[in-house]
């Protein structure tokens, strides 16, 4: 068992060095999100390998809490990233009221082009999100 | 031949697969072109390498509260990582991260074409 779980710790260890290649040169943030999320993937195959090395049940609490964090800081930060871009065009046109509570999609919904002339507070919105759209896809 | 023997043994096939296919996804995270097939790496042969480590260690310690746990942490890992996946995509989408030219099918486009937003104009 201790050859496998060597031999196993020296794939992962591998493995984590050209994840962090990735992380240090990925193009865009994204990328760099990406390479975490596997980053975080293999620090908990390497816990669960040397437990399993060790024959010991107490790092598994690690395990669950290690999983469940990786996920919930990957998806907040990606959620910023995507916001991120619309506001950064946003700078350059006219201020834009936020909408806390409104995701980013529905004020940019294009399958209701209606919405914008009933409603009043939107109508000022619809020439910024249409240049946010148009230029986060370009 | 007694079980424990057989279960070691497939425990640590079980690990060497797992980080096998670890490195397999790390090295398709460094040598894939773009975002998107970037994360084809991230999510499938991780998952499935974490879930065949798991097994093994499940493998190897052989009591019912550590395989709940591991069972637990797989079933976590299935919902989350097509969740985080989705919100990659789209932010790279939506970020303009995508290259039109590689994609065999795009029905996202298409979609949104249809439905009367041209990204275009």
């Amino acid at each position: 068992m201790t050859v496998v779980a060597l031999l196993a710790l020296a794939l992962l260890g591998s493995a984590a060095a050209i994840v962090l290649v990735r992380l240090f040169r990925g193009p865009t943030n994204l990328d760099r999100i990406v390479a975490a999320e596997i980053l975080m993937v293999i620090v908990i195959a390497g816990v669960a390998t040397e437990s399993a090395w060790q024959r010991t049940a107490t790092n598994l609490p690690l395990l669950l809490i290690l999983g469940l964090v990786g996920f919930v800081g990957g998806v907040a930060v990606t959620r910023f990233m995507s916001r991120d871009a619309d506001d950064l065009d946003v700078e350059q046109a006219p201020a834009r009221p936020v909408h806390p509570t409104a995701p980013v999609e529905d004020a940019a919904d294009p399958t209701h082009p209606s919405d914008d002339q009933t409603d009043q507070t939107d109508q000022t919105d619809d020439p910024t999100d249409d240049q946010t759209e148009r230029e986060s896809h370009r | 031949m007694s079980w424990t023997t057989v279960l070691d043994v497939i425990g640590g096939i079980c690990l060497l697969l797992g980080a096998f296919l670890c490195l397999a996804g790390a090295i398709g995270l460094v040598r894939f072109p773009d975002t998107l097939s970037r994360l084809h790496a991230a999510t499938k042969p991780q998952t499935l390498g974490l879930i065949l480590i798991l097994s093994g260690l499940a493998a190897t310690l052989r009591t019912w509260s550590a395989v709940t746990t591991l069972v637990l942490l797989a079933a976590t890992q299935f919902f989350t990582s097509p969740v985080t996946a989705h919100l990659v995509g789209r932010a790279a989408y939506r970020n303009g991260n995508v290259d039109e030219s590689t994609l065999e099918v795009d029905e996202l486009s298409d979609a949104l074409e249809r439905s009367g937003w041209d990204p275009t104009k």
